[in-house]
């Protein structure tokens, strides 16, 4: 029964897309009942996916694999074979449900818009590829869902982005598609590599990791893999909008419709993080080991620098762009620790900060549908005429800022933890990170809901009750990671112990 | 009996009056008719080589065949936009025809 | 019973839920009764876990998982010490009684319900906090109870003043947080555990997984890394400046929070983990002398405030000060005892302050007061009553605890920290009744109407004042001569003493007296006899110091030149950087490509001929070059 969960959950939004195209351009409110449906079932079956999931086992589980492409003799006599094959262990696990949870509440909180068919279209192709991205266990099949991503996030800002939408929409792609040939070029030399060692040149991952292991000193040298995590490093980079080559991110976030936003916040720009655990840490623990001194210092800068811009932001959405990349600066600290506790915190901070992402972006949607802007010294006294938004936005904010019992405490500790046992200093340095985030955000959203609500604010309508829907989920799950948070730890736990004890550290 | 140079030079002679031909003259007819000068001289270095090449065949003088076919057909072709061309920009100067500059 | 220890918090949690889901419309009633009957159950439940503690001494905690960290398990849980049932019992009476107030001082606000919701939230924060059995426990209730401060400071959000201090609050304790998290943090980074037990262990092996620094000096840091998130918490210099902002809060919560509580959070935690700090003398110094200055700072700048709750915040700023340098030449008792006094008599200075304003509709300006006394007599006793404890005059409970301080200190050999306490009592006793006698005494400086009106309101907050009254004059008895010291018995039940006590000192009990008489006649002569003008003496020869205690020695002018506004401009400096220097590279690359294809386009200029005699030099150029390489031309 479990047999193919995984090709029906990333193919079922392709579908819907495909039947999208049938639906005439005039039917009213049809393509967004479609793309409920689509996302909805891989939610149920992601749901029914964790109820199966033994999270005592580091493997993989619930795999897919089927010989795609074979060439016999492709290259020096060696064969060349492309699988397509999927799978879940404990890291893609939070990562399959996160897509899954935001993807959904995306179409839920679409507001009706101009031009809505195509708009779901391009939707639904995009959450196919964001599945396949956290699903592949094939480098090459990742690599295609990637892709798949990087389109209808082009037309999908450039079609229904804000005013410099067409310029933005390019930004994106030329910067992501940078990140790719980084990645592609990392990822062909992963597997050429792992030929020498298996003898024939496969793209799986865990062949390929397994290979990485397994090889001697001087069939995969320690330069060769300091290169290749370098080039894979720098895509990363980009990929997770780091400093310096943020600057694709607040642009991106200005400019797309919201329902983009919460996307993009939430799942988009997590796929970086989960190369540098998937690949970065899986495959390459001693580079990173090597280069984490580097890696940490990034990371540090990123917090630092990230806040500190975020503070004088006068837009909520660049203004949470940037709290973003300070919060995924963490998870680069936690990673450059190469310990168990680091490990676990950007791995907890990268799911954390995708649901506040979402939510945040969710709720900055909503002000801006009834008030028509995000500019913050435009807004004023919302509590009045919002409680329960100006309620909501508070929790996110206080989750944001690192208030415990919530998601986003519980990772920044647990960063810390790893951090300050590898890079006292440079930790210490990172926690002006959790000061700032609160001056920015406390800030900005005081500065919404408190005060004095100006005239043309007031009698504005509150959450109505679809709205209530993303916010109650997002906010339950934050809340619930944060006082039980063992509901993530014992997901990824298995699967980040298999990658320290590998590093022997 | 000639050298297989002398068939040659002719080919070259040939081949650079086209391409002078093709190069600066300011009438499109012209300029066709160097193009067709430049097809002889090639045709003139295939059935040389055909003759006197290392391997001898008969290839050559099929290949000229079809050089002097599709010579003909682009004539045609080339003639039938020539006056297009004049009828709706009145002149036959090449200078003119710059409708694909930037 | 003490197993049971955990029902405590969860009434006021289970009361916040109740109220949540009732909404914001419930009738006050209803919400009133919800949350006073919970924390009457959490103070009856506090009374028998103390009468448990009482008999039996400290218990193991009672502990369950949370969170798998590789081979380190983290747990959750709650434990019952000699010290936490006595803060549970300060808490839970002094919730019930501020809870029962609020329903008269908040009446008919439209946001009644939300008021209590916080409050509740608050109380179970806290008293989560005060049973945490490990350091990440009492973190994250520790961060929670200043979000709950953050909400009710800010309580009305329409008034900016009021939402510009709930931001400073919080970030200004944020930032002594940071310090505690890194404490914590290195704790944990060094030791491999959060709980207390481990932890005191690990530091008095001094075994560490730190090799980067020596084990004394990380103790030390460890210690100061705490004690900064208790500087935070409690208020101390150079963090006290939310202390005195936080009054734009409505009355009951400066009471329950910003004196009784939650500021003592720092206090308590210094108490709780003083093994930490006792391991470093160098700690202790530090300790000693944070709380010897801002005891006398704090107490310097309340004589010179005009607004009646922030002198009652400065005093308890400076109360905290001597609670802390208590602590800092290991006063233990003295310290926590003075934490229990000062919980009760500071409640209800706050309250009966806050029975004035609610009098007179909510004016705080002392200027605007005066004569009071015949139409707030009740006010005006238990005011008087909190006066006289907080100024040391014997029996009241401040004198018990306020003397052996001051007797710590003396005995310690810190002589400086004794004069600047023995100062600070002085100036203590002076501020309060300069309160007490513009309020209570002499010709109302108001609006006629406004004192016509004055009125005391209902008994539910008589109540508490009475009630808190009554333990302002008894309380101090628990730790005198008179009944043998029995608190200082009960704290140590079941384990080792800790820190320094010394016998009753009669000469020093004198001594204090006197100082506080003192102050309180100073008082009296300038702002009831009037027969030295202040305003003489503020415009006179002292008119600079004046000026500096007015302005509260303009630390937060200080702050905000120097911190503050740097830190923006930074922020905006980065800004100008990203967005022209790293963005602009960026765009460089977009707008360069541009610009040389709009160079290079000209080179096509749709002549065929052009096109053909370029493919000619081309052409030849490669075959030159293929013939070249080949070694065809000679």
């Amino acid at each position: 029964m479990m047999g193919n969960l995984l090709t029906l959950i990333v193919f079922l939004p392709l579908l819907g897309a495909l039947i999208l195209g049938f639906v005439p351009r005039s039917a009213n409110g049809q393509p967004k009942a479609i793309a409920l449906i689509a996302t909805f079932l891989p939610l149920l079956f992601a749901f029914i996916l964790y109820g199966n999931f033994d999270s005592a086992q580091s493997g993989m589980q619930f795999s897919e694999s089927k010989e795609w492409i074979h060439i016999a003799h492709a290259f020096q006599d060696k064969e060349l074979v492309i699988g397509y094959s999927l799978g879940v262990d404990g890291l893609a696990m939070p990562f399959l449900l996160l897509t899954a949870l935001v993807t959904f509440l995306g179409v839920l909180a679409t507001k009706s818009m101009q031009r809505a068919k195509e708009f779901f279209i391009w939707y639904l192709i995009l959450v196919t590829g964001l599945y396949g991205c956290f699903l592949a266990q094939d480098l090459f099949l990742f690599f295609l869902f990637l892709e798949m991503t990087l389109v209808p996030m082009y037309f999908l800002i450039g079609i229904w982005g804000g005013d410099r939408k067409g310029q933005v929409a390019t930004k994106f792609l030329i910067y992501r598609g940078l990140a790719s040939v980084g990645i592609l070029v990392s990822f062909v030399a992963l597997a050429f590599k792992a030929a020498v060692v298996t003898g024939t040149i496969t793209m799986d991952m865990t062949s390929i990791a397994q290979a990485f292991a397994k090889a001697p000193a001087d069939a995969i040298t320690a330069g060769f893999k300091h290169g290749i995590f370098l080039v894979l490093f720098l895509a990363i980079l980009i990929e997770e909008a780091f400093f310096p080559f943020h600057t694709w991110l607040p642009d991106t976030h200005e400019q797309s419709p919201s329902t983009i936003s919460m996307v993009v916040g939430g799942v988009l720009m997590k796929i970086g993080a989960y190369v540098l655990f998937r690949i970065g840490v899986g495959i390459l623990p001693d580079a990173v080991k090597y280069y984490a001194t580097v890696i940490a210092v990034i990371g540090v800068i990123n917090i630092v620098y990230a806040a500190l811009v975020a503070m004088v932001q006068k837009d909520w959405r660049r203004l949470l762009a940037f709290s973003a990349i300070s919060h995924m600066g963490v998870v680069l600290l936690g990673v450059a620790a190469m310990n168990q506790e680091g490990l676990q915190g950007g791995i907890f901070m990268t799911i954390s900060s995708g649901l506040l992402s979402g939510l945040l972006f969710f709720l900055i949607g909503a002000v801006r549908e009834r008030t028509g802007t995000t500019i913050i010294n435009a807004l004023g006294g919302l509590s009045k005429p919002m409680p329960v938004l100006a309620g909501f936005l508070l929790a996110a904010a206080l989750g944001s800022l690192g208030l415990p019992g919530m998601s986003g405490f519980i990772s920044e500790i647990l960063a810390f933890m790893g951090g300050f046992a590898a890079f006292p200093g440079l930790s210490a340095v990172g926690t002006l990170g959790i000061i700032f985030a609160a001056v920015y955000l406390l800030w900005a959203m005081q500065r919404t809901t408190y005060g004095p609500t100006t005239a043309q604010l007031e009698g504005l309508s509150d959450a109505r009750a679809i709205e209530y829907v993303p916010m109650v989920v997002f906010v339950a799950l934050i809340i619930l990671i944060g006082v039980y948070p063992s509901i993530l730890g014992d997901l990824v736990n298995h699967t980040i112990s298999s990658y320290v004890t590998r590093i022997g550290g | 009996m000639l050298s297989v140079e002398q068939f040659l030079t002719l080919g070259a002679i040939l081949f650079c009056i086209g391409l002078f031909g093709a190069l600066t003259k300011r009438n499109i007819i012209i300029v066709l008719v160097s193009v067709e000068l430049m097809l002889t001289a090639v045709n003139i270095n295939l059935l040389t080589f055909a003759r006197f090449g290392l391997t001898p065949s008969i290839n050559g003088q099929i290949f000229t065949l079809f050089v002097m076919t599709i010579a003909a057909a682009e004539v045609a072709v080339g003639l039938a936009i020539l006056i297009a061309l004049y009828r709706n920009r009145n002149t036959s100067d090449v200078r003119d025809q710059d409708l694909m500059k930037w | 019973m003490v197993q049971n220890a955990w029902l405590i918090p969860l009434f006021p949690l289970v009361a916040y839920l109740l109220l949540f889901v009732l909404g914001r419309r419930a009738q006050e009633g209803i919400v009133t009764g919800i949350s006073v009957l919970a924390a009457l159950a959490g103070f009856i439940v506090s009374l028998l876990i103390l009468s448990d503690v009482n008999a039996n001494g400290a218990q193991a905690p009672y502990v369950f998982h949370w969170l798998t960290v590789g081979q380190h398990s983290l747990s959750m849980g709650y434990e019952v010490t000699p010290l936490n049932a006595m803060m549970l019992t300060v808490v839970t009476f002094i919730s019930t009684l501020v809870l029962l107030f609020s329903k008269g001082y908040m009446h008919g606000d439209e946001r009644y319900s939300v008021f209590y919701q916080y409050l509740n939230l608050f109380i179970f924060s806290m008293l989560g906090l005060v049973i945490s059995p490990n350091l990440l426990q009492v973190y994250m209730f520790w961060e929670l109870v200043g979000l709950c401060s953050f909400l009710l400071v800010g309580f009305w959000y329409f008034k900016p003043e009021a939402a510009a201090a709930a931001k400073k609050a919080f970030i200004v304790t944020r930032i002594g947080d940071v310090g505690l998290f890194i404490g914590i943090v290195l704790i944990y980074v060094a030791t491999g555990t959060f709980e207390y037990s481990g932890v005191f262990e690990a530091f008095q092996a001094k075994k560490f997984a730190i090799d980067w620094i020596t084990p004394d000096h990380l103790i030390t840091l460890i210690g100061i890394l705490v004690f900064i998130g208790a500087i935070g918490k409690s208020a101390q210099f150079p963090l006290h400046t939310w202390l005195p902002d936080a009054m734009e809060g409505p009355t009951p919560v400066s009471a329950l929070i910003h004196a009784a509580t939650m500021v003592a959070a720092g206090v308590y935690l210094v108490a709780r983990a003083f093994p930490i700090f006792e391991a470093s003398p160098d700690t202790l110094t530090v300790i000693g002398i944070i709380g010897g200055i801002t005891a006398i700072f704090a107490a310097l700048i309340g004589l010179t405030q005009n607004d009646i709750k922030r002198v009652v915040a400065y005093s308890t700023v400076s109360q905290l000060g001597y609670m802390v340098m208590a602590l800092g030449v290991s006063a233990y008792t003295a310290s926590t005892f003075h934490l229990m006094t000062h919980a009760f008599f500071k409640a209800l200075l706050f309250l009966a302050s806050g029975s004035v304003i609610h009098a007179i509709h909510h004016n705080q300006d002392l200027r605007k007061m005066g004569g009071l006394w015949k139409k707030l007599p009740l006010t005006g006793w238990t005011f008087l009553v909190g006066a006289l404890a907080l100024s040391g005059i014997p029996p009241f409970a401040g004198f018990w605890s306020k003397d052996e301080i001051l007797l710590g200190a003396y005995n310690s050999g810190h002589y400086v920290l004794f004069t600047l306490a023995l100062i600070a009592a002085f100036c203590t006793a002076f501020y309060i009744f300069r309160v007490f006698f513009m309020t209570f005494t002499g010709e109302f400086r108001g609006e006629k109407d406004v004192y016509d009106h004055a009125h005391e309101s209902g008994p539910v907050m008589a109540i508490p004042l009475v009630l808190l009254s009554i333990m302002a004059i008894v309380v101090g008895f628990l730790n005198s001569p008179l009944m043998n010291n029995a608190f200082e018995h009960f704290l140590f039940k079941g384990g080792e003493e800790i820190g320094n006590v010394y016998e009753a000192n009669w000469g020093m009990a004198g001594l204090a007296t006197l100082v506080a008489l003192l102050g309180i006649g100073l008082a009296y002569l300038m702002y009831k006899k009037q027969s030295i003008k202040p305003e003489n003496l503020a415009n006179g020869a002292l008119r600079p110091l004046y000026q500096l205690s007015l302005n509260k020695f303009y630390v937060d002018e200080l702050y905000h030149y120097v911190i503050v506004k740097p830190v923006v401009w930074i922020g905006h400096i980065l800004n100008f950087i990203d967005k022209w220097i790293v963005d602009g590279i960026v765009h460089l690359f977009g707008e360069g490509t541009l610009i040389g294809s709009l160079g290079l386009k000209y080179s096509q200029n749709g002549q065929v001929q052009t096109y053909g005699l370029v493919t000619l030099v081309g052409a030849v150029l490669l075959i030159g070059f293929a013939m070249y390489a080949v070694g065809g031309v000679k």
